[in-house]
């Protein structure tokens, strides 16, 4: 993992001191509340609907155990005993007072960690592979570029007022598991035809009120011109994205306006101005950042165990759990073990403190120090001897974090909505929660078969319900929540944003539509089918009519 | 009818308040200061705007709300929301507050 040198210590440690002057200001009155608020929205602090709301990055989805720990530690002393993780792959508090925020920053920053650029109009926590490092299909680990991404862009002057908040993904493999297709920029690394590794840039994907998928702009872009073609693409969109209307201000307006071919036209006119200059870094300090993602020590003697084996046989719901929250790793005899956060009932995306500092220390004890954190709301421990698989999940049970429900029904992205955030207009928690009692029985959502059920409180699409394979929008329709469907999204790499299917429907028949959707698929789909493939053999007319034969 | 009340966040730690007839703020809906008419409105809006001059408050703003069975509560989903507490939470038992609600059932 990456250890902050001299300079990233002194920037964050400056940062808490500066903001705790500002907090003391503000409640001595000579800071007003316009003042200030972009202040403290600067440094991840939100007012929410019932408190303040500080969102704290987690850079490319990577925790070390002392990192999670202090998570949990922050949950504990500044909170209400748990965090949310975000499809992000940040972590949101709920109920931080203003004024412990410069305490709570301070211990954040022992561990390397803030909240600096989780908010406002300006680049974004870079995201990437909940997997990276740990995938056979990689060409190469992503982080390291994400890292580097992560260091250009902290308080680059020029990108702290953009036009709209601004979000980068980068991935090593052919198979998204970034989503990078719905983001402003999503960066894949592949080899060329002559072998060579570098990036395919993809511009102007989003989802909110206007849902676009990105365009490659540039097919191959040599890796060591990576910052310098961002730049480009950031002073094109700083130059000529809009400021007028913030609902025409991400880059995915810009890009959709001019035409890709004429938006790709500009930057590569800027790049030629800049390409030769100082903003790439010289292959040494690629080098040195590189080295930080080092693989770690694996043992290449394991192969796995007769007594695992055993186990597989002999314990179905350790069976069960194997099926749908482990894969393979690139090291044989190791595997990736996911820990869903979507218990039946629960609130999709939290944790308590006691269940952080479990993963914790099964990432210590387990998983050569490394938790990550994905996009669809989950906790991942990459490198797991599958001999240990037994051992992790017995104490994920205790801490009941052993749903096995990875990529099922059951495996939701869901925002806070209505619950918490002010901009909400319908909750999604209850909605996730009806929806994942009916389904609650696993054999059941096994033979359902993979399945995204995307849910967001309102336009602005946090949960994702564009790109759920079955997503859903709450409206308000006179005061009352209602839900409308989208069926065949898609956030991997063959991204698209799902069709309305109807009008929407009242909070006591969401759940009954859904099942509708779900039993009307499991009626079509031919032998060995995902839901997803059944959509497109048959499209959505079929669906259509058994949700409003008989709504 | 006419029923309003103002509500705001307190500056220093978020919490959801309510302003009083007796000009304090109160984490309770129950408690809070009803404006029968435009005028009592904007008179509490006053209220309001001082305690976010003294750094009390944070965002004072009116909201439409009734009183039913002697106890006031909110017209909108949203309001209500914000006077109970989220309708689900992790936190299953409140914490440090007696104004937050653990769970309050879907309405």
């Amino acid at each position: 993992m990456y250890r902050y040198d001299e300079f990233d210590a002194a920037l964050v440690t400056q940062r808490v001191a500066q903001f705790r002057d500002q907090v003391d200001r503000r409640m001595k009155g000579t800071l007003s509340e316009d003042e200030f608020r972009p202040l403290r929205l600067m440094n991840g602090l939100y007012l929410q609907l019932h408190a303040y709301m500080l969102r704290v990055a987690i850079p490319y989805g990577t925790l070390s155990s002392v990192q999670m720990r202090m998570l949990a530690h922050i949950a504990r002393r500044y909170d209400h005993g748990y965090g949310h993780f975000t499809t992000r792959q940040n972590i949101q508090y709920n109920w931080p007072k203003l004024v412990e925020v410069p305490d709570l920053l301070d211990e954040l920053a022992t561990v390397e960690m803030h909240a600096i650029q989780t908010s406002g109009n300006c680049i974004r926590n870079v995201t990437s592979d909940p997997y990276a490092g740990a995938v056979a299909d990689e060409v190469e680990d992503p982080r390291i570029w994400g890292e580097i991404i992560r260091q250009w862009s902290t308080f680059h002057p020029e990108f702290s007022f953009l036009p709209r908040k601004f979000k980068i993904a980068v991935t090593g493999s052919a198979e998204d598991r970034a989503a990078i297709r719905v983001h402003d920029i999503g960066l894949r690394i592949h080899r060329n035809e002559a072998g060579e590794v570098g990036f395919e840039v993809m511009v102007g994907g989003g989802q909110g009120r206007t849902p676009m998928i990105a365009k490659t702009i540039r097919a191959f872009l040599p890796k060591a011109h990576l910052l310098s073609y961002l730049e480009a693409i950031l002073r094109v969109y700083n130059l000529m994205g809009r400021r007028d209307n913030k609902y025409k201000a991400r880059i995915k307006i810009l890009v959709h306006e001019m035409g890709a071919e004429a938006f790709a036209d500009q930057v590569e006119a800027e790049w030629a101005e800049i390409k030769d200059g100082p903003v790439d870094l010289p292959a040494s300090e690629v080098a040195r950042i590189e080295n930080y993602f080092a693989p770690p020590a694996l043992d290449t003697a394991s192969n796995g165990s007769a007594d695992y084996a055993l186990k597989l046989k002999s314990d179905a719901a350790f069976a069960a759990w194997v099926g749908s929250n482990v894969l393979g790793h690139v090291q044989p005899g190791y595997a990736i073990a996911n820990i869903s956060l979507k218990p039946v009932g629960g609130v999709p995306g939290d944790a308590t403190a006691e269940q952080m500092d479990v993963v914790a220390d099964l990432a210590a004890r387990y998983s050569h120090d490394e938790i990550r954190v994905t996009y669809e709301q989950n906790l991942v421990l990459p490198h797991v001897r599958r001999e240990d698989l037994y051992a992790v999940w017995q104490a994920l049970g205790e801490a009941k974090l052993d749903t096995a429900n990875i990529g099922l029904l059951g495996d939701m992205i869901v925002c806070p909505g209505l619950d918490y955030c002010s901009l909400a207009n319908a909750r999604s928690i209850p909605v996730s929660q009806q929806i994942s009692e009916r389904f609650s029985d696993p054999e059941r959502q096994r033979k359902i078969g993979k399945l995204d059920i995307k849910i967001s409180g309102c336009i602005n699409a946090c949960g994702h319900h564009h790109v759920g394979h079955i997503g859903i929008l709450g409206v308000d329709k006179r005061g009352k929540e209602h839900y409308q469907i989208t069926l065949g999204g898609k956030a991997n790499q063959d991204a698209a944003v799902g069709a309305i299917v109807g009008p929407a429907f009242a909070e006591t028949d969401i759940a009954d539509a859904v099942e509708t959707v779900v039993d009307t698929y499991l009626d079509l789909r031919a032998d060995g089918e995902e839901f997803i493939e059944t959509l497109g053999r048959v499209g959505i007319a079929p669906f259509k009519e058994t949700l409003y034969a008989t709504h | 009818m006419f029923e309003n009340v103002i509500t705001a966040n307190r500056l220093d730690d978020g919490t959801v308040i309510y302003l009083t007839r007796e000009s304090l703020w109160s984490p309770t809906l129950a408690d809070a200061w009803v404006a029968e008419d435009e005028d009592e409105a904007v008179v509490m809006m006053a209220a309001g705007e001082n305690a976010e001059n003294k750094g009390i408050v944070v965002g004072a703003y009116l909201i439409a709300a009734e009183v039913l069975d002697d106890t006031v509560v909110a017209v909108r989903l949203r309001e209500g929301i914000r006077a109970d507490g989220p309708t689900r939470r992790t936190d299953s038992v409140s914490v440090d507050d007696n104004s937050e609600q653990a769970h309050v059932p879907l309405r």
